[in-house]
C-alpha cells in the first residue's frame, strides 16, 4: 500500500477513545476506592449524592460503560482498519460517535449521582440516556459494516468476528432490557413485572459481561497477542469452534444468577447446565493463547507485553471455571449473596479485562503515533502493581466470602441461628481494610499506565520527526 | 471461503445463534404463566408506598439489600417465609437485588415498629454502633412530592382513580401526622417542625418497608 | 421417560450433532491451509 493511502487510516478517533478511556478509568477507580472505605467506614457519606447506594452505581457505569466501552471502541476502530486493510468508511461519523459517547458517560454519571437510577444492574441509566446509547452505538455499528463492506482483505481474521457479535448482541440486549415507559424525563418504569423483569435482567446482566467484558476483550488479545509476539495464533479452526460455541451458549445462563430465586426451576436448571459447558469455549482461547507461546516462552521475559497477555489469559480461565462452579445451586446457596462474587467479578475485570487493555493500548498508542513506549520500565511497575493489587483485592474478597456465608449459616445445636447478620457483616471489616489498601496499590499501577501513555504521547512529534523510520 | 469472508451474512448469523437461547430462555417465558403466578391475597402498592418504593430505588438501596428469601432452612429461619413469584406482581422493575451487604428485606414489614424505622433511617450508628449504612436522616427534610403519584400508578396499572390516590395520600398523611401516632415521638425528633404536617419522604419510604411481605404474613395469620 | 425429560435427551443430542459437524467441517485436513490461512495474513505488515 502506498503512503498516501495508508494517511487515510483514521487513528486520531482511535487515540481520542483511548485516552477518553483512561479518563473513566481513573475516575471510576477513584469512586470504587471511595465506597471501598465507605464498606468499613460510613463517615464518607458526607452527602446524598456521595451515599454508596448512589456511589456504587456510579462505579459499575463508569468503568463498565466509560472504561470498557470506550477502550472497547478505540480498539475496535483500529483492529478494524488493521485487519480490513481499509480506512474508517466514516470518519466524521466516528468523530462524532466519540463526543456523543462522552457527553453521554459524562451525563449518565451526573445523572447517577442525582439518583435517577432504573436500578437495573449495569442498565441503570434512565430512559434519555439509553436512548443516546442506542444512537452511539448505532454509529459504531454503521462504521463496522460499512469498512467490513468495504475491506480489501477478503478473510476476517477471529478478532473481526468478535467485534461483529458484540455490535449485534449489545444492541439486541440494551434495547430489550431497557424498554420502559417515561413518567418524566427523568422518571421510568420498565415494562417487565416480578420474575419476568428478573429474568429479562440477569439474561441482559450475564450476557452484557459477556458481549463487553469477554468477546471484545477476546478480540484484543486475538490480534494484540499474535502481533505484539510475531507468532501466529495457535489454531484459526479452533477459534472458530469457540467462538460459534461461546456464543451460542452465552445466552442461556443469565439464571444462574437467580438461582433458588421464585424465577421457574427449569430455566434455571438450563442456566446451570449451558454455564459448565461454557468452560469448553473459554478454554478454547484459554489454549489458543498459552500454545501460541509454545516454543517461544522466553518473551514472558523479553517482550514485556506478553506478561499482560499471559496473565491476561490465565485469570480469564480461572474467571471461567469460578463462573460455572458458582452457578451450581449447592454452591451458589453458600456463596451467592456475599463477597465472593464481589471477587469473582474483579478478578474479570482488575485481571483479566484491564490486563488485556493495557497491554493492547501499549502495542496501539505508540505505533498510531509513530514512535516508541515513554518508558518500559513504568509499564512493568503497572504490570506488577496492578497484579499484586488485583490479586490481594479478589483473594480478601474470596475468603471475606467464605466466612460471611458461613457465618450466615451456622446453627447451634438447638437449630437457631449462631449470628445475627450485623455480626457477620462487622466481621468482614478487617477484609473491607485490606481490600481498600490492595484497591489504593492497583490505583497506583492505573496512574502509571496512564502516566506512561500520556508521556508516550507528548513526546511523540519529537521522537518521530528525529526517526522517521521507527515502524 | 466460507462465512468469515461475508459479513453481513455473518452477521445475520450471530444474531440467530445468539437469539436462540434468548427466546427459549426468556423470549417464551414472558408468556408463560409460570412466571407470572397471581394470587388475590397479593395487593398492590398504594400510593405513598409506591412514591417510597421510588426513593428507595433512587437511592440505590437494592445495591446492598437483597428482596428475595430463598428456600434455605437457615435463611428461613433468618427472615421469614421464602418469597414466592406471585408476591412480585406489581414490582416493576424487580428488587431482587444480588448481594447482601446489609440483610433481606423481603419480610421486614411490621417487624420493627415505625418509630424503629424513623431513629434507624436518622442514624443506623445510634442504633448499631458498628454499622457501615449510610444515614438518611435528610430524607425526613424533604416535602414528599406527590405531582407524579396518580400518573405513575395508571402506568403500573394498579387501578387507582385520582381521587384513590388523593385519598390515599391524605390517609397516610392523617396517620402519621395524628396526635396518637404511635412513633410521634421519633418521627418529631427527626423532622424539622415545618414538614411536621405534611408527607416527608422518610414517611414515605417507611411505609413502603412496612409493605413488604405485608401480604403473605396476612395470609398466615389467616390461616 | 417423561416427556420433558426425553425432550432435554433429543435437545442435549441435537446441539451434540451440530457441534460435531462443525468440528468434523472445519477440522477436515483437506480444508486446513484455507481456513488456517488469515493467521498468517494478519501478521503481514498492513502499511
Amino acid at each position: 500500500m502506498s503512503e498516501a493511502e495508508v494517511e487515510k487510516y483514521d487513528f486520531q478517533i482511535v487515540r481520542g477513545f483511548a485516552f477518553s478511556a483512561l479518563f473513566w478509568l481513573v475516575i471510576g477507580l477513584v469512586v470504587g476506592l471511595w465506597i471501598a472505605f465507605e464498606m468499613f467506614n460510613p463517615a464518607l457519606n458526607l452527602t446524598p449524592w456521595l451515599s454508596f447506594g448512589r456511589l456504587r452505581v456510579v462505579h459499575t457505569n463508569g468503568l463498565g460503560l466509560g472504561f470498557g466501552l470506550a477502550a472497547i471502541f478505540a480498539t475496535s476502530y483500529y483492529i478494524l482498519q488493521r485487519l480490513t486493510r481499509t480506512p474508517l468508511a466514516f470518519p466524521r461519523l466516528a468523530r462524532a460517535h466519540l463526543y456523543l459517547f462522552n457527553t453521554t458517560i459524562a451525563l449518565g454519571a451526573l445523572s447517577l449521582f442525582a439518583g435517577m437510577n432504573t436500578t437495573k444492574e449495569y442498565a441503570e441509566l434512565e430512559w434519555p440516556l439509553d436512548i443516546a446509547v442506542v444512537i452511539f452505538w448505532v454509529m459504531f455499528a454503521v462504521n463496522v459494516f460499512a469498512t467490513l463492506i468495504k475491506r480489501r482483505e477478503k478473510q476476517m481474521y477471529i478478532s473481526l468476528w468478535y467485534i461483529i457479535a458484540m455490535t449485534v448482541a449489545i444492541a439486541i440486549l440494551y434495547i430489550v432490557n431497557n424498554l420502559e415507559i417515561p413518567v418524566t424525563l427523568f422518571k421510568s418504569y420498565t415494562v417487565y413485572a416480578g420474575a419476568n423483569d428478573a429474568n429479562v435482567e440477569w439474561w441482559y446482566g450475564h450476557n452484557v459481561v459477556g458481549f463487553i467484558f469477554t468477546v471484545p476483550i477476546l478480540a484484543m488479545f486475538y490480534y494484540f497477542l499474535p502481533k505484539s509476539t510475531g507468532l501466529p495464533i495457535y489454531s484459526h479452526r479452533l477459534s472458530i469452534i469457540s467462538f460459534w460455541a461461546l456464543n451460542f451458549a452465552y445466552l442461556w445462563t443469565g439464571a444462574h444468577h437467580l438461582m433458588l430465586s421464585p424465577l421457574p426451576e427449569w430455566i434455571q436448571t438450563v442456566a446451570i447446565a449451558f454455564s459448565i459447558f461454557l468452560i469448553a469455549p473459554s478454554w478454547g482461547s484459554v489454549i489458543n493463547g498459552y500454545y501460541t507461546l509454545q516454543g517461544n516462552w522466553e518473551q514472558m521475559r523479553s517482550n514485556y507485553l506478553v506478561k499482560f497477555f499471559i496473565l491476561g489469559i490465565t485469570f480469564y480461565g480461572l474467571q471461567t471455571l469460578q463462573g460455572p462452579l458458582q452457578g451450581l445451586r449447592t454452591l451458589n446457596s453458600f456463596f451467592h449473596f456475599t463477597d465472593w462474587v464481589i471477587g469473582h467479578v474483579h478478578m474479570g475485570t482488575m485481571g483479566w479485562v484491564t490486563m488485556i487493555i493495557s497491554a493492547s493500548f501499549y502495542y496501539m498508542i505508540p505505533r498510531i503515533n509513530n514512535c516508541e513506549i515513554y518508558s518500559i520500565k513504568l509499564a512493568n511497575t503497572h504490570f506488577w502493581l496492578i497484579l499484586v493489587g488485583q490479586l490481594v483485592w479478589t483473594i480478601t474478597m474470596w475468603i471475606a466470602g467464605i466466612q460471611q456465608g458461613a457465618m450466615l449459616k451456622a446453627t447451634n445445636p438447638d437449630g437457631s441461628l449462631m449470628y445475627n447478620f450485623l455480626d457477620t457483616l462487622t466481621s468482614l471489616y478487617p477484609y473491607y481494610r485490606l481490600r481498600f489498601a490492595a484497591g489504593v496499590i492497583y490505583f497506583a499501577g492505573i496512574v502509571l499506565f496512564t502516566w506512561n501513555l500520556i508521556m508516550t504521547v507528548r513526546k511523540a512529534p519529537l521522537q518521530a520527526d528525529a526517526q522517521p523510520t521507527t515502524l | 471461503m466460507g462465512i468469515t469472508s461475508k459479513p453481513v451474512v455473518f452477521a445475520v448469523l450471530s444474531a440467530v445463534v445468539i437469539l436462540i437461547g434468548t427466546t427459549v430462555t426468556v423470549f417464551i417465558p414472558l408468556f408463560m404463566p409460570s412466571t407470572q403466578p397471581v394470587s388475590a391475597y397479593v395487593k398492590p402498592y398504594t400510593s405513598v408506598e409506591l412514591e417510597g418504593r421510588d426513593i428507595y430505588m433512587r437511592e440505590g438501596c437494592n445495591n446492598c439489600h437483597t428482596q428475595t428469601v430463598r428456600p434455605l432452612r437457615t435463611e428461613v429461619l433468618r427472615y421469614g417465609e421464602y418469597s414466592k413469584g406471585e408476591e412480585f406482581a406489581y414490582d416493576r422493575p424487580f428488587l431482587w437485588g444480588s448481594r447482601r451487604i446489609g440483610p433481606d428485606l423481603n419480610r421486614v414489614g411490621g417487624k420493627y415498629p415505625d418509630s424503629w424505622h424513623y431513629r434507624h433511617l436518622q442514624s443506623p450508628q445510634g442504633m448499631f454502633e458498628k454499622s457501615n449504612m449510610p444515614p438518611y436522616g435528610w430524607m425526613a427534610k424533604n416535602k414528599l412530592d406527590t405531582q407524579y403519584s396518580y400518573k405513575k400508578t395508571s402506568i403500573l396499572g394498579y387501578g387507582y382513580t385520582e381521587s384513590d390516590v388523593q385519598q390515599q395520600i391524605v390517609q397516610c398523611r392523617s396517620k402519621v401526622t395524628a396526635e396518637s401516632y404511635p412513633a410521634k415521638e421519633s418521627r418529631d425528633q427527626v423532622t424539622p417542625p415545618e414538614l411536621r404536617n405534611d408527607l416527608t419522604e422518610m414517611d414515605a419510604i417507611i411505609a413502603y418497608l412496612q409493605k413488604l411481605g405485608r401480604d403473605v404474613k396476612n395470609l398466615e395469620t389467616k390461616k | 421417560m417423561s416427556f420433558s425429560g426425553l425432550a432435554y435427551v433429543l435437545f442435549t443430542v441435537l446441539l451434540a450433532i451440530i457441534s460435531g459437524g462443525i468440528i468434523v467441517y472445519y477440522y477436515n485436513p483437506k480444508r486446513k491451509k484455507q481456513i488456517e490461512e488469515p493467521k498468517h495474513r494478519m501478521l503481514d505488515d498492513d502499511l
